[in-house]
């Protein structure tokens, strides 16, 4: 066999179905012992204090994950007590966490897997969507939508970007911004029975003094037979940017 | 105050009475020269000559500076780690403490039981917060319980270092800084707060908008308004990011600057 008919069996073979992890993994950093606490952690207090503001002037307390991840799928414009960058982004934190915690406990172990490639490594981290990457521009926004459409990796997309792996966290560097990669849960997180990942991507602008601009989103990524690419499927929108 | 308050336009008639602060309301380095005393650095540009006012400038009012650095530079209060490489525990606004000590000098509350923090709190909090990845939103940091400056010490301490760091840099690096329209300034404050004035390969920070500069010194207002944009973020927030808003203020500051400077002229 050539080598070229090597490379070619090695990439059919890599794009082929399969066995997908037996059972739903997830992220030390989601403080989750076994899925049957999820639902305490989902029912805990939150410290921030919040509450939505309506548009009509009703003030929502958002006590518990419970409270808070209806009115953040609802939309509200404005927060109490602290409606500043500061206080969206310190709101993210906690949509983040709750709303990982509420795909956990919706996620059921998978019977197919197209994402056997996959594990927590610089080229396997490169070889994610390009969605992934944050958008600093409208241009930028613009090339990412390009990029998606033509399943674009996130190497192929930003040739610049650095990753370092060490133990669970996926360091991201880039000339203007720096962040995380974490993948926080592994399994059939949409009830296809195809495994999917629920990772999340924090970027932060390297240039920006006390307080730069942030970007924490969670993403759900799988991979098909019929796109023979990683794609996003659902993405958590920024409310903390 | 020397000057009385004058009219002009966009509301910022009284805006020259209101400041006692003799430390930012005139010009101690005198307006051509460094801080240390030294000639401008790159003598003055003979188009800075071309100078800004016939009244005398309005004076920097601390309690305006304090709020638009809260606004535009945000203020955090416990302490968090900033984007330097390798990241430096920080807080208030952009406060860097180097180490336990600098942060057990300041008045720390623990916000759970509402008492001053003890030595014990705030090296714990520190510790725990350096030992952090860095690069995440501020957020991530805040620990449980919060130890907290209050927005008095923050206050204190960015104006601390306006008053030490950044009108030096500004009066060194900007022929006639002080004769410069109160928005102008005010723009440029924030601008050097934001980034700095040099990164060490000088590719980062208010160093690298020579064409604002040039034009600051020419007191063209109206092309500093189109060389003040930083790099923008996240447009993909449900709200216009806080970039964005940044630039149009500082922006529209610039534009202020050049409806005084006509109505001077």
């Amino acid at each position: 066999m050539t080598v070229r008919g090597l490379c070619l069996a090695l990439m059919i073979v890599q794009s082929a179905a399969s066995p997908a992890h037996p059972r739903v993994t997830w992220s030390s950093s989601l403080g989750v012992s076994s899925l049957s606490a999820i639902e305490g952690l989902l029912s805990r207090p939150i410290n921030g204090n919040y509450a939505a503001v309506l548009d009509d002037g009703t003030v929502r307390p958002m006590k518990t994950c419970h409270d808070l991840l209806p009115l953040v799928d609802a939309g509200f414009s404005h927060l109490s007590p602290d409606d500043s960058t500061v206080g969206w982004q310190l709101f993210q934190v906690d949509v983040v966490r709750c709303t990982a915690l509420k795909i956990l406990k919706q996620a059921r172990p998978a019977s197919t897997s197209y994402l056997g490639w996959f594990s927590l490594s610089a080229p396997a981290i490169l070889k994610l969507p390009a969605g992934l990457a944050p958008a600093f521009t409208d241009r930028e926004l613009k090339a990412l939508a390009r990029a998606r459409q033509r399943c674009t990796s996130w190497r192929t997309y930003d040739r610049h970007l650095k990753v370092t792996v060490q133990g669970d966290d996926g360091a991201l560097d880039a000339p203007d911004w720096a962040g995380h990669i974490d993948v926080l849960v592994r399994g059939d997180l949409n009830g296809d029975g195809v495994e999917d990942l629920l990772l999340e991507r924090q970027a932060v602008l390297k240039e920006g003094g006390a307080n730069p601009d942030s970007s924490d989103q969670l993403f759900i990524v799988t991979d098909d037979a019929k796109t023979k690419c990683s794609r996003i499927v659902w993405s958590l929108r920024d409310l903390g940017g | 105050m020397a000057e009385a308050s004058r009219s002009g336009p966009i509301g910022l008639a009284s805006a020259a009475t209101e400041s006692g602060w003799t430390s930012l309301a005139g010009p101690p380095w005198g307006s051509t020269h460094g801080p240390t005393g030294g000639p401008h650095p790159r003598g003055i540009p003979p188009r800075a000559h071309r100078s800004h006012h016939r009244l005398a400038p309005q004076p920097l009012n601390p309690e305006l500076l304090y709020q638009d650095l809260k606004a535009q530079e945000g203020q955090v209060l416990f302490m968090y780690l900033d984007t330097a490489n390798p990241p430096k525990v920080t807080v208030g606004i952009g406060n860097m403490l180097p180490n336990v000590a600098a942060a057990q000098a300041l008045p720390f509350v623990n916000t759970e039981t509402k008492a001053p923090a003890t030595p014990a709190e705030i090296e714990h909090a520190f510790k725990s917060v350096a030992a952090m990845k860095g690069s995440q939103a501020a957020g991530k940091y805040r620990q449980t319980p919060s130890i907290e400056i209050t927005e008095d010490t923050a206050q204190q301490l960015a104006l601390t270092r306006v008053t030490h760091e950044f009108i030096p840099l500004l009066v060194r690096h900007f022929a006639g800084f002080d004769d410069y329209p109160l928005p102008a300034r005010r723009a440029l404050l924030d601008m050097i707060y934001n980034m700095g004035w040099s990164s060490k390969d000088a590719k980062h920070g208010l160093i690298t908008f020579g064409a604002l500069r040039r034009a600051a010194e020419a007191g063209d207002w109206k092309t500093a308004a189109l060389h003040c944009h930083r790099k923008d973020t996240a447009p993909n927030s449900k709200r216009p990011s806080h970039a964005t808003l940044r630039n149009e203020w500082t922006k529209r500051l610039f534009e202020q600057a050049d409806q005084i400077a006509h109505f001077d002229r």
